[in-house]
């Protein structure tokens, strides 16, 4: 073999994996666009008045909070306002080194409660546990610092209702979020577990803990994000949930049915990516025993989130997501292409492995090949601007697609201003910031394969909960 | 193996093609957004002065109801119909009558019926719900058919209009559905029942729950539940004759979750023995309910129960029982000799306080 055909082998493969990712992506595209407009009609008698019968099911909200002092009060605040019938808040303080229980004692006359704690997943030992005379479904637990998934359970193990929603602390939800969220629950009794779509709260205003008005990040870095987090729960998670393919619900808003989640044992402490782990064990677990069950997302379930503006924390937690992905698909690895995989297990676990674990690399060395092959004179430089200009003009069009998709479906950025902003958005993350992201999720793939340990990702708060504009 | 080499190799050309098409779509996406966008926004604008128009005008003609009504404009009649459905559901009472005869005046039934058959699911939902407010009978078999068919939101849509049309007889033609589709959302068909009123669904709710008892117990359980929608001294003899004639551990907690009576304690207390915890814990909570001082005794021996949820319900039921106070619980705390037990009357005790 010459090095002629190894480069025209290594073109090929290239080639066929870039075309493979893209029919997989339009493939998720159309699948959403079709869910979408279901959920839409089905939802079209839920905005009358005489909905509610007071049959819906009461739901824990579990609140991780390790050194989160700037947020958690207003976003605490924000929750005690959701619209839903019945509802408790448990935040968890694991072992915060700043005066996070001390603000939350401040802030809601916190005293001391003599709750006998049920230990049904094992985590590190409770320190106290408080309730607010004001706010009788508020508890705060305190607890040794164990990472995100301790504290996680430690909140599962306090909860009193059957579904639990886990929500991080630097969240906000809109009022009607919770009733969003828990509909498919109340629509049909297979539903395990639902995710809501995530988007940044950065650019937007917010007054009383509560979003008063959508908005675009004037930060750059933020705004290339609402396209990324669009892209990624519209199209994505919506896509693979029509086919219960569904493998990741945000640990930053999703809602469990919680006697299913203790039955597998809780979160798992030993991976940084504990929400995904728990998704796809959750699969294997209900293929392995037979059951019927959904995994689904919610479209229009919103919760808005702090996303990063600087280079370095944005970094450091794709590092950690593409670590956790890795964990989630190894832990799991029995469901892959298994005998009772089903969707899961024979589509979207290998095309995850495929696209989203390995893909990384694959871009990333495919650029790098591409590369050295134009100085090497293996390709010819036309041929190489001609695959660029496809791989970025397909890599548009999805993200365009996904922001027609969103403003028809949602409208949630109403100026025209914002809308060209988007669209200017959807071209410019491809010049740069997606082979940015591959190339940190590489470092994760590489961090993981050395084995180097992670906990609670850093992120430096600027507050915008509590912020006015 | 061809390389890719140059501006005439058929790869190149191929991907080519590719960016070609790419930039071609792209350019239709965002001509199609901004049109869509475009449109939208004008379509908005006029619905929006549309509906707000007739939401006055609809408002007006309940106290006089010889308000004359504009033309209704076909693009957004659907739209009027929703405004008109959200305003009866707001209304209750003698006035919603009058709602009614300015729909009909305005031809909303006529338009119901037409949208019921339309294509498109939200009309044809829309279009379901306001032939029930409208009381159509016309439309019975046509909304009887939609009831039974396999999409359980516009069935249960239907399954509701009939019960809105005649409430005895919408009840009689759905409850065998209600008893038999487990993909009905039970919040939803609780939402109907309470539409039917509390005394017209004794009668059939606790006719289905008999019926089912026998062969799905699970069904029974489940209409059982529906069952504290409707007035406890109504339903109590049935819950009481379910109670006695099943062993199903599910059946039998919801009949006593629906038991509300003092009378119904004598039914009660033999399940805080049961071999199933959750009948024992649902036992201990209606306990707290309807029982006496004298049932402290079981109680306090059910503190020691292995099952947490069932120490916290005899907890909770020990200090919601008459004559018993603070210093009542802290003398049984003290005398208890389960640790947990005292755990959970410390428990109880400060979360009384608190609420």
């Amino acid at each position: 073999m010459t090095l002629r055909d190894v480069v025209a082998g290594s073109g090929w493969v290239f080639l066929a994996y870039f075309l493979a990712l893209q029919v997989c992506y339009l493939s998720l595209l159309v699948l959403a666009a079709m869910k979408l407009r279901r959920e839409l009609e089905d939802a079209t008698l839920d905005r009358f008045p005489r909905m509610r019968s007071g049959f819906e099911q009461p739901v824990t909200i579990v609140v991780p909070a390790y050194n989160e002092m700037a947020n958690i009060a207003a976003s605490l605040r924000s929750l005690l306002q959701l619209e839903y019938p019945a509802y408790e808040i448990i935040v968890v303080n694991d072992g915060s080194t700043d005066a996070t229980l001390e603000t939350l004692i401040r802030e809601f006359a916190l005293v001391p409660f003599p709750e006998a704690y049920r230990l049904r997943l094992p985590i590190k030992p409770i320190r106290g546990v408080y309730r607010a005379p004001a706010h009788p479904n508020l508890r705060v637990l305190d607890k040794e610092n164990g990472g995100k998934a301790d504290a996680l359970n430690a909140g599962i193990n306090a909860a009193r209702y059957p579904l639990f929603c886990s929500l991080d602390a630097d969240s906000i939800l809109q009022r009607d979020s919770l009733d969003r969220i828990v509909k498919p629950f109340l629509d049909d009794p297979t539903v395990i577990a639902a995710g809501g779509t995530v988007r940044p709260a950065n650019g937007c205003r917010v007054q009383g803990g509560f979003l008063t008005q959508t908005g675009l990040p004037r930060d750059p870095l933020a705004l290339l994000q609402v396209v990324e987090y669009m892209r990624s729960f519209l199209f994505g998670r919506l896509g693979w949930s029509q086919i219960n393919g569904m493998l990741v619900i945000s640990g930053a808003f999703g809602v469990f049915h919680k006697e299913t989640v203790v039955a597998a044992g809780g979160y798992r402490t030993n991976t940084i990516g504990e929400d995904m782990e728990l998704v796809v064990r959750l699969h294997r677990l209900q293929r392995e025993a037979g059951r019927r069950y959904r995994i689904v997302q919610v479209p229009e379930a919103t919760c808005w989130t702090e996303v990063p503006e600087s280079v370095d924390v944005l970094r450091s937690q794709r590092v950690r997501w593409q670590r956790g992905l890795g964990d989630s698909l190894t832990m799991n690895a029995s469901l892959f292409a298994g005998r009772s995989g089903g969707a899961p297990g024979w589509i979207a676990m290998p095309v995850t492995m495929l696209f989203e674990w390995i893909g990384p690399a694959v871009e990333v060395v495919g650029y790098a090949f591409a590369a050295v092959a134009i100085v090497m004179g293996w390709f010819s430089t036309h041929f190489a601007l001609l695959l660029l200009a496809a791989a970025f003009g397909l890599g548009v069009l999805l993200s365009v697609v996904t922001v027609l998709l969103d403003d028809v479906a949602f409208h949630v950025y109403r100026s025209w201003k914002d809308l060209f902003l988007l669209l200017g958005a959807s071209v410019v993350e491809n010049l740069g910031y997606r082979q940015m992201n591959a190339w940190w999720r590489l470092c994760g793939l590489m961090k993981r394969a050395r084995g180097s340990k992670e906990r609670w990702g850093v992120m430096a708060r600027r507050a915008v909960l509590h912020s006015a504009d | 193996m061809p390389a890719f080499d140059g501006a005439s190799n058929v790869y190149a050309r191929t991907v080519g093609d590719v960016a070609l098409a790419g930039a071609a779509l792209i350019a239709a996406f965002t001509a199609l957004l901004l049109v869509l966008r475009l449109g939208h926004q004008l379509r908005r604008r006029r619905r929006d002065a549309l509906t707000a128009t007739w939401q006055a005008m609809l408002i007006r003609s309940l106290g006089s109801p010889d308000e004359p009504l504009p033309p209704l404009p076909r693009r957004f009649a659907a739209d009027v119909l929703c405004t008109w459905i959200y305003l009866r559901e707001c209304l209750r009472g003698e006035v919603t009558e009058r709602l009614d005869a300015v729909a009909r005046r305005a031809g909303f039934d006529d338009l119901a019926r037409h949208m019921a058959r339309s294509r498109g699911r939200w009309r044809r939902l829309v279009g379901i719900a306001a032939l029930g407010y409208l009381r159509e009978r016309a439309a019975w078999d046509e909304l009887r058919l939609i009831a039974h068919s396999r999409h359980p939101v516009e069935s249960l849509a239907a399954a509701r209009a009939l019960v809105h049309i005649d409430i005895e007889q919408g009840l009689a033609a759905v409850m065998p559905l209600i008893a038999s589709r487990a993909d009905w959302p039970p919040s939803r068909v609780a939402a109907l029942l309470q539409d039917a009123g509390p005394d017209a669904m004794v009668e059939p709710l606790t006719r289905a729950a008999a019926e089912a008892a026998p062969a799905s117990p699970d069904r029974a359980a489940q209409l059982v539940r529906y069952m504290v929608l409707a007035p406890s001294a109504l339903v109590a003899p049935h819950v009481r004759a379910l109670v006695a004639g099943t062993h199903d551990a599910g059946l039998i907690r919801a009949c006593l979750h629906v038991l509300s009576n003092a009378d119904d304690a004598d039914v009660v207390r033999p399940f805080l023995a049961h071999p199933d915890w959750p009948v024992r814990s649902e036992a201990a909570r209606t306990i707290g309910r309807l029982g006496t001082a004298a049932d402290v005794p079981v109680l306090t021996s059910l503190l020691g129960d292995t099952a947490w949820w069932v120490r916290y319900r005899a907890a909770q039921a020990i200090a919601s029982l008459p004559a018993i106070g603070a210093r009542e619980l802290r003398g049984i705390a003290a005398g208890h000799p389960n640790p947990f037990a005292r755990d959970m009357i410390a428990h109880v005790m400060a979360e009384r306080q608190i609420a």
